[in-house]
């Protein structure tokens, strides 16, 4: 024990007597530590994003009206509030098709900049007693019914400081919150027919008028449909088209693949960066131990005429590595802890991806993996160079440059 | 260099990254129909808190009196409280988490001002430990 405490102050001691050279080789651990902590993070982010974006989509098939196809993605992607409509005739028509387990129709339209959160954002008047796709999620953390003149609102919807939302000058009781789906519809207010009847009217009274509210039964914005396992999906399609024309298919499998080859490119960019900045790291401290190691000849030199063993210096210069490499490892985390949790809403935003943290402890692991590495590659690079200097004959190592 | 100017350094440049950051690199929402947003004011508000933490940072650094370097250590982690809770507290920024104001500027400046604590006390703790010492 006494030994280690002697090789770890002797370590310290040399680290703090060359402050810049230790802040290079610190500065290089840190570099490897906060590559793989953000890039492990950002990574298991993309991977829970659509993860979940996978879970929350229910509907197997999305019909929109034939222009608005891009605006439909938008909304469930990137929560871009959009609206537009069609016949409600094509829910009738499409619940009737054989292979349709389960149909319902959603209404869209938005809210004003001013109004509340700060910016627009997606109402969504859905149908309750048909729903199958936000039904299930709301359950799971509603307070209170959606009645009349209360809603639901997405994860990422901030309420105003007296808990309601304010839509065309009126107040609204927020029901409950949704769980994170990773989808636009974090950003989306949900609430019943009779609500957006309401909304629909103030709206009208403020000069803004997406239907007239009098009609507004006899609309849709979008029809969401389960098919049954053995339906043959483009069967489904083909009937639909036949009964109702004017509209466009989402296909959800399709959504969710075009979103992952999306992803699978930023995943590669992080896959390259986090490799270059490795290799930099390691390579930076190989070569910086090896320099100064090869500096330290006669100190070492001197230490073995003094009696100290090969395996003792070794184990000097094994801690300074280690005790580097740990530092900068802790650093790095710090470091790393700073840009992914502070700022992750500003990542999701920058990489227009489905983006989820993960969980505490998939954060923890990451931690310690950053620190574990960068700690190992201090104290590789550093017995790498001494083994280097075993072999030397201590007499000519003393009298070299004589 | 010792390290109370080194503190004084570190001060200033944060100050001059406060003055950025809502300004420069997590710039704020821009004005929305011809109507500024409340991130606007705290940008504004940031912007001179900033060049005051500049001063004190560079009076630290220029001051001969050790007494007179901590009292402007004290009063930068006033300025770096005040960082903190303009954005928060104050004034505030928008309430959307889309917004670049409160996704990048409230962030970076809650750090900044975290930083600007942490070295201001680093160098007025350390000159009570030396009075003490004396």
């Amino acid at each position: 024990m006494s030994a280690f405490n002697e090789s770890f102050r002797f370590g310290i001691r040399n680290i703090r007597k060359r402050p810049y050279r230790s802040f290079c080789l610190v500065l290089a651990a840190v570099i490897g530590s906060y590559a793989l902590f953000v890039g492990l993070a950002l990574k298991a982010s993309l991977n829970n994003g659509i993860g979940r974006m996978q879970e929350r989509m229910g509907a197997d098939l999305m019909i929109v009206p034939e222009s608005s196809e891009i605006e439909a993605r938008n909304i469930l992607l990137t929560g871009e509030p959009e609206f537009f409509y069609m016949d409600v005739a094509v829910a009738t028509a499409a619940a009737e098709i054989e292979g349709v387990e389960c149909a319902t129709s959603q209404f869209y339209f938005t809210s004003l900049s001013s109004d509340c959160c700060s910016t627009r954002v997606q109402l969504i008047a859905f149908d309750p007693d048909t729903d199958f796709v936000i039904g299930p999620w709301i359950d799971e953390r509603v307070t209170s019914d959606v009645s009349n003149g209360s809603v639901i609102i997405g994860s990422e919807v901030t309420p105003l400081s007296n808990g309601k939302v304010k839509f065309y000058g009126n107040e609204y009781s927020v029901a409950g919150k949704l769980g994170e789906t990773a989808t636009g519809l974090d950003h989306s207010v949900f609430m019943s027919r009779d609500t957006m009847h309401g909304i629909l009217n103030d709206a009208k009274d403020k000069g803004y008028q997406f239907l007239n509210p009098e009609d507004d039964g006899a609309w849709v914005s979008t029809v969401l449909l389960r098919v049954s396992d053995d339906a043959d999906i483009t069967a489904v399609e083909k009937e639909i088209y036949n009964r109702a024309g004017g509209i466009r298919f989402i296909e959800t499998d399709k959504l969710i693949s075009d979103v992952a080859v999306k992803l699978g490119s930023v995943e590669n960019i992080i896959n390259v960066t986090l490799t270059v900045l490795l290799v930099f790291s390691f390579l930076t401290m190989i070569l910086f131990f090896s320099v100064i190691f090869h500096e330290r000849k006669k100190e070492f030199a001197v230490l073995r005429i003094l009696g100290t063993s090969s395996r003792r210096i070794c184990f000097f210069s094994l801690t300074e590595g280690i005790t580097i490499g740990a530092a900068g490892g802790i650093i790095g985390l710090v470091l790393g802890i700073l840009t992914v949790f502070p700022f992750n809403h500003y990542i999701e935003n920058s990489l227009d991806v489905p983006y989820l943290m993960p969980s505490v402890a998939a954060v923890i692991l990451y931690g310690m993996i950053g620190v574990l590495v960068t700690t190992l590659f201090g104290s590789l690079s550093s017995f790498l160079s001494t083994l280097s200097l075993a072999h030397a004959e201590t007499y000519y190592t003393m009298r070299t440059g004589e | 260099m010792n390290k109370t100017k080194i503190t004084g350094i570190v001060i200033a440049v944060l100050g001059l990254l406060t003055a950025l950051i809502p300004t420069v690199i997590f710039k704020v929402c821009e004005a929305m129909d011809g109507k500024f947003m409340k991130c606007h004011w705290t940008s504004q508000t940031e912007v001179a808190v900033g060049i005051a933490t500049i001063v004190l940072g560079l009076l630290i650094v220029v001051s001969k009196e050790k007494a007179a370097q901590a009292a402007y250590a004290v009063a930068s982690a006033i300025n770096g409280v005040l960082v903190i809770l303009i954005p928060t507290v104050v004034i505030g920024v928008c309430g959307s988490h889309d917004m670049p104001c409160h996704s990048g500027t409230q962030p970076a400046l809650i750090i900044a001002g975290s930083l600007i604590i942490v070295t201001a006390l680093i160098n007025a703790v350390s000159y009570v430990i030396s009075k003490k010492k004396a």
